[in-house]
């Protein structure tokens, strides 16, 4: 198994687009797929004391093979939770764990903090994909990024169990700056940074409206082919999760 | 193991009540048409595809509780392994081939599900039925599926009518109701729904139980002998009984031998055979002395038309741990003899499969058929005089069989000592082989509990022998092959000494069992392991 987690500073930069799509790309694929926000139904206090387990919370999606946790309102007080909590680092990891019986990917969703469910997602999973969008500021905001993720080990990179992912999100081809960056930071970055990138487009915003991946309602779109694009990289790296 | 089966024979409880059994399957006679809208849901296109179950031939998948479709029809092609208890998808592959063995599963969802499961073994149809199918979402408020039943009217199957009457169509279709994870109770609700208000009738069989194709039956492994004698059956009733029963495992297997999907149907075929042929050796005052002088060698003979098969087909089973054993070695290093065995396992199978495809062995199956159904009526010939214990209890004799030849185990065993050759081993193993076919020929005659305790001491002594003679036979195989090896030019040295290393591994290790055969003997032959087949023998008390 696998733990992938969509994981951006800033907000807004397709972080659960990116989630759901690869989410549903993996599954498409035959791959039993869990997919979730870390928002658990009957309550964060129950999840962090692990009396429920995340295979308790799973519901069915509409895509085969892809299950999910639903959102739910009362994970607003996990980082106070986690904050009482001895090992409060490990407690994500440890839930997602007796997944493993279960699933070949998890996807996690992340919010746009750095706090303790942060620290929790950085000890929990195996692949960190930061999409970013090609502007010279969101760029820098990966080396941010990489400077916490690397810095809140106390050994250092070097011992980092996850390898960061980054793709560049909402790309606008229309703009100068966007194609240069588009072009530069692959090369700079070899390894760091996807040849896939996910075109800004508005059938991406209507999956809240249709409630579902791409692929399910506009397959064969660009948006929908840079996600599929995305996905087979990722898989390229790691085919037997 | 037993199936996750929990379709009741009742129908299903309300709703309302408490969670109890809930069926998964049922008849219909409503049209997909009329059950969507009764459900509230929303039908799909109708598919016409033809079905295939796969599983292994003793039913691994089925016994975790797995089943296996493949639909292939002009408009779909999935594979979905499924739970049999419920019909939840463990996942689906949409298009794409199904692999058939562990060691062809690349890696991925296919890998993950089935290579802990399938083992050794291979997957082959078992089942297959034309089925026209249309899926039923029932969806909530919001959209989300939350079950789906899918309408299957079963047409007849590949299989059926060539030759025979055509069964009549099934006047009704068949639904299975398949539940969304995490909405469990709203399968319970709808399961009652269907029943009490759209008309169906909850189905206690797996549509596999009706769709198994071969004679097979779901959870049956057709290589496993089920023999039941009863207490005071004529021996000689009983010991046709058994041969009746050996030729049916050897005819489910055979038909598979040419294709080989995996090693096992040649093995197993291989065991009812030995078997038979233990059988016979100990019919001597039961059945005509002319017709054992008759079998016994013919059987034999086929046996032996089958033992350099099977030997090549171990060597390359085993194969791979021949490369752990000689970490030393090179890469690459043993592929000429992987090569070599390949190549005569090819030679051996051509002349097994042309040898099964021939007249001679057509009109062997015949006659032996002939022989054992002619002795199953009543009009028994009269007794030549070879015959004494014909009419005997069959328990009498299982008793006065077993007791001779644990006593001839015990015999032989004592004296061998640790400077005998190994001959006398080799001798000993056969005897404990008599013994363990004898114990489970007669096995249903005893007290179920006992008798595993007398074949487990047993077993662990038939390790030990087969660990000594498998290791000796092994090395001197390789010796052969690295010989032959070495008269083909192109072998590099570094080749033929991998192989040389290899057969020192089995050298070893047949010391090794060697050094372990006294202590193991000992523990066998102790008093209390003599006492426990006494009672047994002296209690019997079939099945326990």
């Amino acid at each position: 198994m696998k733990v992938l987690a969509t994981y951006s500073i800033k907000g807004g930069v397709g972080k659960t687009s990116a989630a759901v799509n690869l989410a549903a790309s993996a599954a498409l694929a035959g791959w039993n797929v869990f997919r979730t926000k870390a928002k658990v139904k009957g309550g964060s206090r129950a999840l962090v004391s692990q009396r429920r387990s995340l295979l308790d919370a799973a519901v069915a999606t509409n895509v085969a093979n892809l299950d999910l946790v639903p959102a739910d309102f009362r994970y607003r007080h996990l980082d106070l939770q986690l904050h009482d909590t001895k090992g409060s680092t490990r407690v994500l990891a440890e839930l997602i764990q007796p997944l493993a019986g279960s699933y070949d990917w998890v996807v996690l969703d992340c919010a746009p903090s750095i706090s303790l469910v942060t620290e929790g997602v950085l000890e929990a999973v195996d692949i960190l994909l930061v999409p970013v969008i090609p502007s010279a500021l969101s760029v820098r905001t990966v080396d941010q990024l990489l400077a916490f993720v690397d810095g809140a080990h106390p050994d250092g990179a070097q011992l980092r169990r996850f390898e960061v992912v980054v793709f560049f999100s909402m790309v606008d081809g229309r703009r100068r700056l966007h194609r240069e960056v588009l072009a530069e930071q692959p090369e700079r970055h070899p390894g760091l940074v996807a040849l896939a990138s996910v075109p800004m487009a508005s059938i991406v915003e209507r999956m809240g409206v249709e409630r579902a991946p791409i692929g399910s309602f506009a397959s064969g779109t660009k948006a929908a082919l840079a996600y599929a694009q995305l996905w087979e990289e990722l898989q390229g790296r790691w085919p037997d999760p | 193991m037993g199936r996750a089966h929990t379709q009741p024979a009742d129908p299903p409880e309300p709703a309302s009540t408490k969670p109890g059994p809930v069926a998964f399957t049922f008849t219909a006679k409503a049209s997909a048409a009329k059950l969507a809208a009764r459900v509230g849901g929303r039908a799909g296109r109708p598919f016409e595809v033809e079905r295939t179950w796969l599983d292994t031939f003793d039913w691994r998948l089925w016994n975790q509780g797995l089943a296996l479709e493949v639909d292939r029809g002009p408009a779909l092609n999935s594979a979905t392994l499924r739970s049999t208890g419920d019909h939840r998808v463990h996942w689906v592959q949409r298009d794409g081939e199904v692999p058939v063995c562990a060691e062809d599963l690349p890696p991925g969802p296919w890998r993950r599900s089935l290579a802990g499961v399938l083992g050794i073994r291979a997957l082959v149809p078992v089942g297959s039925e034309q089925v026209q199918k249309t899926e039923i979402v029932c969806a909530d408020g919001e959209g989300k599926t939350v079950a789906t039943l899918m309408w299957e009217r079963v047409g007849s199957r590949p299989d059926q009518g060539q030759g025979r009457e055509r069964p009549a169509p099934r006047p009704v279709a068949r639904v299975r109701l398949i539940p969304a994870r995490g909405y469990d109770r709203t399968a319970r609700e709808l399961a009652a729904l269907l029943v009490e208000h759209a008309g169906l009738v909850p189905e206690t069989a797996h549509p596999l139980e009706q769709a198994a194709t071969h004679g097979l039956r779901p959870g049956q492994d057709p290589g496993k002998l089920r023999l039941v004698l009863a207490p005071g059956m004529r021996a000689d009733d009983a010991l046709r009984h058994m041969l009746s029963t050996l030729f049916a495992v050897m005819g489910a297997n055979e038909p598979w031998l040419a294709s080989a999907p995996d090693t096992e149907f040649l093995h197993d075929y291989r065991v009812a055979l030995r078997r038979s042929r233990s059988v016979l050796k100990q019919a001597r005052g039961i059945l005509p002395q002319e017709a054992l002088d008759e079998w016994r060698p013919a059987l034999r003979d086929l046996q032996v038309r089958t033992n350099a098969h099977r030997d090549l087909d171990v060597f390359l089973l085993e194969f791979d741990g021949y490369r752990a054993a000689v970490p030393q070695v090179g890469e690459g290093d043993l592929e000429p003899l992987r090569d070599l065995l390949l190549r005569h396992r090819r030679v051996e199978h051509a002349a097994l499969v042309s040898y099964l495809d021939s007249e001679e062995h057509r009109s062997l199956l015949a006659r032996y058929r002939a022989f054992l159904s002619s002795r199953a009526g009543q009009d028994r010939p009269v007794s030549d005089g070879s015959t004494p214990d014909e009419t005997r209890p069959v328990d009498a004799v299982a008793a006065g069989r077993i007791r001779r030849a644990h006593r001839r185990l015990l015999r032989s065993g004592a004296a061998i000592g640790d400077a005998s050759p190994a001959e006398p081993l080799h001798e000993l193993r056969i005897s404990g082989k008599e013994l363990r076919y004898l114990l489970e020929l007669y096995g249903s005659l005893y007290d179920r509990a006992v008798l595993g305790g007398v074949v487990r001491e047993l077993k662990a002594l038939q390790d030990n022998l087969g660990e000594f003679q498998d290791c000796e036979i092994h090395a001197q195989r390789l010796h052969e092959y690295a010989s032959e090896l070495r008269a083909t030019a192109d072998v590099p040295t570094s080749s033929l000494m991998a192989v040389a290393l290899v057969a020192q591994v089995f050298i070893d290790r047949q010391a090794q069992a060697r050094a372990a055969f006294a202590g193991r003997f000992t523990a066998f032959a102790s008093r209390h392991n003599v006492r426990l087949l006494d009672r047994m023998l002296t209690k019997g008390g079939g099945p326990g």
